[in-house]
């Protein structure tokens, strides 16, 4: 018997959904638990927190009606006494009589009457009179006072008796009004808290009687007596200013001690009472209560979560066997399915083999009529021997053999290369199906050598298996090929034969790269000298495209230029303007020409250049370190030239260097070069200009001077990253007057020109040779100061002396290394410009010039 | 660093030690430097040195210093020695 699929689900999906309810079931009981512990947790707290509040509230009132007590009859008695001796004096009886009464009193230390300089005058301690208590606060308090008011004074030690008691004290008046003194009684200030022993608070019971000024007058917890604390700051003060009476818990200022404290401020007397009851003491029942709650509440989620996990797993397992019931109900479905598939499916392949079996037939008419009617020579093989089994017409027309003689033949009849490489390439035709399309050689019937383009296939056909090869003949196609490409080459050795070369002479080095994208090159150079080697002029050329019409314009181009740059002047922008009309001709539409022109004057010892196209070259001049960029629109159309020129004075030592596009491209990312270093400069644009993935044609034309003395020089930067070519260019221009490397120079160089780049933005470098005198002249753009100010400092100092004095110094050592190392050491007025002179062999700089 | 081993740390110099290379070494060197290590800062192949790399040698020393450790500056040529006995500061380091 099987359950329904409905059924199952639906008791699925009860359980699933009975497992879910116990587990929130669980976790409300144990939430409302834990609910139920916190606030009775609470609401226990607070009972015993408001029953200790009354309890010690209770005992306040207690404490202060007894306090009260205690100072209203001290009070009574002071007012007696005064008003005996302000009537009878002194020496009378009854004066006498009452400070033998009140003396006698348990609560009292001392009795007594001071006179208005605060000397004892009568007292029931009779050692104390005659003592001064003028210094008390007690006796200076009623002698400013303005009205009659009874003191309460800080505990203090007696003068006779060292007792520690607090003065009541009223203020006697002569009979005009003026201070005549004070009676004085000392009450024992632990008579107050006697009312100690009347309580039971516990461990850690406090009583307090403090003055409305913040001072205890007597305190007792824990049995232990102590006064005159200053409590200003307590938690029991700030409550007294909010209000006169009240409880609070907290930490107690003296002892540390968590407290429930009650307070009552004293309605006739600037007092505060307060008694304590350790928190401790007061939440112990409370406490236990609470162990007791989490702990029941504990064992209780316990047993819960245990509950709870049991009935989960009797309900999984219920809902595992169900599962199990489902799967195994699909299953016998599944099956059921599979067999119906399968009876379908033999039927389908049946009626499929009958329709492959009519296609079969009409295919193979098709087949054979496409073969026979092939333009391609189409030669079938068969696996394993590679014999020919089938042949079109046009095989026996590219071979050279009738149909009949090709069908006795084997493959490596036809083909013109070695057994085993054919039988390989057969075999991997097997493995992929096909090859693609490939040049090969084969023999003729009459022996001759025939190109063909073959194609390949594998194929399996009525039980066999067969390798089927189209071949088109391109014998004739590939021998007008190579005429093309011999001609091409011849061009292109001719375009490299009309090409200058390589110069050099006193003037200058020039070296050249010309390295074609193809045979053929659409980029050219020239460089001619003219008005007597004096004016060099030259151009670097790259036209659109790299095939035959390119190099043919080209030539045209290149000839009108060779025809400007041996005219005896300079190039002009009205020179090129006029060639750009002439170009049209050569140049018809979407063909273009970029031309970078430039004349090298020696007279005038600058540089030209004009930009038609090719708008950047490289340079290392005075002001120059990397790509200097020149506008200029391309040559070709008459209607849109413009071109712009730059002049860049020479020096001796400085490089130019002239690319077209195609090295231009590779270069530009890098900002700056080390130019300086001719050689290695051009070696990396050789290795860029011959690699093989390069796109365009490359050519560069490198340019050293030399024609003029190595001084004087002068060398400028503004940029950071053109800062370290600037001093290696330097090195080597010092390197070649002196003729050797001077460490001592390079030193003091270094440090005036560090100098100047930390002050500034632009720095410039000016090198001279005066007679045997080597003049460097450091300058930056940077505020000054005063130099030769410090140059004398340290001179007047001594130059040794200033290096012992400041050895641990980690600066200030620039100015003394560069008088340690130079001649001479010269600020200008505004101080951003030094001079450094040293005199230099004489002989070895003649060799050198 | 060339070589970190155990307390010692072994570096060597460029051809040209001054300006922010040398700063830029000397800010690594300074974070490497622990408790009682020795430094060793080989001169072979400096031809070049000025002020800024002598107030890089200074600061390091101090922190070699501070943690009881040791800075020793070896193989220089004649005149890099000569240039350290001209400022005096062959007397502020151990040069082999």
């Amino acid at each position: 018997m099987s359950i329904s699929n409905q059924t199952q689900k639906n008791l699925t999906w009860r359980l699933t959904g009975h497992s879910g309810l116990i587990i929130i079931l669980g976790i409300i009981l144990i939430a409302g638990l834990w609910l139920f512990v916190w606030r009775q947790v609470n609401v226990e707290y607070n009972r015993s927190i408001e029953e200790s509040s009354q309890e010690t509230m209770n005992l306040a009132i207690g404490f202060e009606e007894h306090v009260r007590r205690i100072v209203a009859d001290a009070d009574k008695s002071l007012l007696k006494l005064r008003t005996v001796y302000e009537r009878e004096g002194i020496s009378s009886q009854a004066v006498n009589d009452l400070l033998s009464i009140e003396g006698r009193d348990p609560s009292g230390a001392q009795v007594a009457i001071d006179n208005e300089m605060g000397r004892v005058l009568i007292a029931f301690d009779t050692r104390a009179i005659g003592n001064d208590i003028s210094d008390r606060e007690y006796f200076q308090l009623q002698r400013s006072a303005a009205t009659d008011t009874l003191g309460i004074g800080k505990p203090v030690a007696g003068k006779a008796g060292g007792e520690i008691a607090i003065p009541i004290t009223r203020r006697i008046n002569r009979q005009d009004g003026s201070f005549a003194g004070i009676a004085m009684i000392a009450l024992k200030a632990d008579y107050f808290l006697e009312f100690y022993k009347k309580i039971n608070l516990g461990q850690h019971q406090l009583i307090s009687l403090v003055g409305l000024d913040g001072i205890v007058r007597a305190r007792r917890a824990d049995d232990k007596f102590d006064f005159g604390q200053n409590i200003t700051g307590s938690e029991l003060m700030k409550n007294v200013q909010v209000a006169s009476n009240g409880t609070y818990r907290s930490i107690n200022i003296v002892d540390g001690t968590d407290r429930i404290m009650s307070y009552r401020v004293m309605p006739d007397y600037p007092l505060v009472i307060a008694v304590g009851k350790s928190a401790q003491v007061a939440l112990a029942d409370s406490q236990q209560r609470k162990q007791n709650y989490i702990l029941g509440a504990f064992l209780i989620s316990l047993f819960i979560l245990y509950f709870s996990v049991l009935l989960i797993n009797k309900h999984e397992k219920l809902r595992q066997q169900n599962e199990q019931l489902e799967a195994a109900e699909e299953e016998l479905l599944a099956h059921n399915e599979e067999l119906q598939a399968k009876e379908e499916e033999l039927l389908a392949q049946n009626e499929e083999l009958q329709t492959k079996e009519e296609a079969l037939l009409s295919n193979q008419e098709r087949y054979q009529a496409l073969i026979r009617q092939s333009s391609d020579a189409i030669i079938i093989y068969e696996y394993p021997t590679f014999n020919v089994v089938e042949v079109n017409p046009s095989a026996a027309i590219m071979f050279g053999y009738t149909e009949e003689e090709l069908l006795s033949m084997n493959v490596t009849d036809l083909r013109a290369a070695g057994k085993d490489a054919i039988y390989t390439t057969l075999h991997t035709m097997k493995e992929i199906k096909r090859l693609l399309p490939a040049v090969r050689t084969f023999r003729h019937k009459d022996g001759k050598i025939l190109y063909a383009e073959r194609a390949g296939s594998y194929i399996e056909y009525q039980g066999k298996q067969l390798a089927l090869f189209s071949y088109r003949d391109i014998t004739e196609e590939r021998k007008f090929q190579e005429q093309i490409r011999v001609d091409v080459e011849l061009a292109g050795m001719v375009q490299k034969a009309m090409l200058p070369g390589d110069y050099e002479d006193e003037k200058v080095t020039i070296k050249t790269i010309y390295e074609p994208f193809q045979l053929i090159s659409g980029d050219y150079y020239g460089y001619k000298w003219v008005r007597s080697g004096n004016l060099l002029n030259g151009f670097v050329l790259d036209v659109t495209g790299h095939g035959m019409a390119t190099a043919l314009q080209t030539a045209a181009v290149s000839a009108v230029l060779h025809e400007e740059i041996e005219k005896d002047h300079p190039w002009s922008i009205k020179s090129l303007d006029l060639l750009n009309s002439q170009f049209a001709a050569y140049l018809p539409e979407n063909s273009f020409a970029a031309v970078l022109a430039f004349s090298f004057d020696f007279d005038k010892r600058v540089l030209t250049c004009i930009s038609a196209g090719i708008n950047y070259f490289l340079a290392a001049s005075q002001k120059h370190n990397g790509w200097v960029a020149v506008p200029g629109s391309f040559l070709g159309n008459p209607d849109f030239g413009s071109f712009d020129s730059m002049t860049i004075p020479l020096q001796h030592g400085d490089v130019f260097c002239f690319v077209t596009d195609g090295l231009y491209k590779s270069l530009v990312p890098k900002k700056t070069f080390a130019l300086y270093d001719f050689a290695g400069i051009f070696q990396n644009m050789c290795g860029r200009a011959t690699r093989e993935d390069k796109t365009d044609d490359c050519t560069v034309l490198c340019l050293q001077v030399k024609a003029f003395p190595p001084y004087p020089v002068c060398f400028e930067y503004s940029q950071p990253e053109d800062r370290e070519h600037v001093l290696l260019r330097v090195q080597q221009t010092l390197q070649d007057i002196i003729g050797k490397v001077d460490f001592s120079l390079e030193v003091a160089l270094g440090e005036a020109e560090a100098n100047a780049y930390r002050h500034g933005t632009k720095v410039a470098i000016k090198i001279n040779r005066i007679g045997d005198r080597l003049v460097i002249r450091v300058s930056g753009n940077g505020a000054g100061f005063k130099g030769n100010d410090a140059v004398a400092t340290i001179r007047a100092a001594g130059i040794k002396e200033t290096f012992e004095a400041s050895l641990s110094n980690e600066h200030g050592r620039g100015i003394p290394i560069m008088l340690s190392m130079m001649d001479r050491v010269l600020y200008n007025k505004r101080g951003n410009e030094v001079m450094l002179i040293k005199k230099f062999n004489q002989q070895k700089m003649r060799e050198v010039d | 660093m060339d070589n970190v081993l155990g307390d010692v740390i072994t570096i060597t110099l460029p051809e040209r030690f001054h300006g922010e290379q040398a700063a830029n070494i000397g800010w690594k060197l300074e974070e490497s430097i622990g408790r009682n290590c020795q430094v060793v800062m080989d001169f072979s192949n400096v031809k070049y040195i000025d002020s800024s790399g002598l107030t890089v040698l200074l600061s390091v020393n101090k922190s070699v210093k501070s943690n009881e450790g040791k800075l020793i500056l070896r193989d220089m040529n004649e005149e890099v020695r000569t240039f350290f006995a001209m400022t005096r500061l062959n007397q502020v380091f151990a040069i082999e």
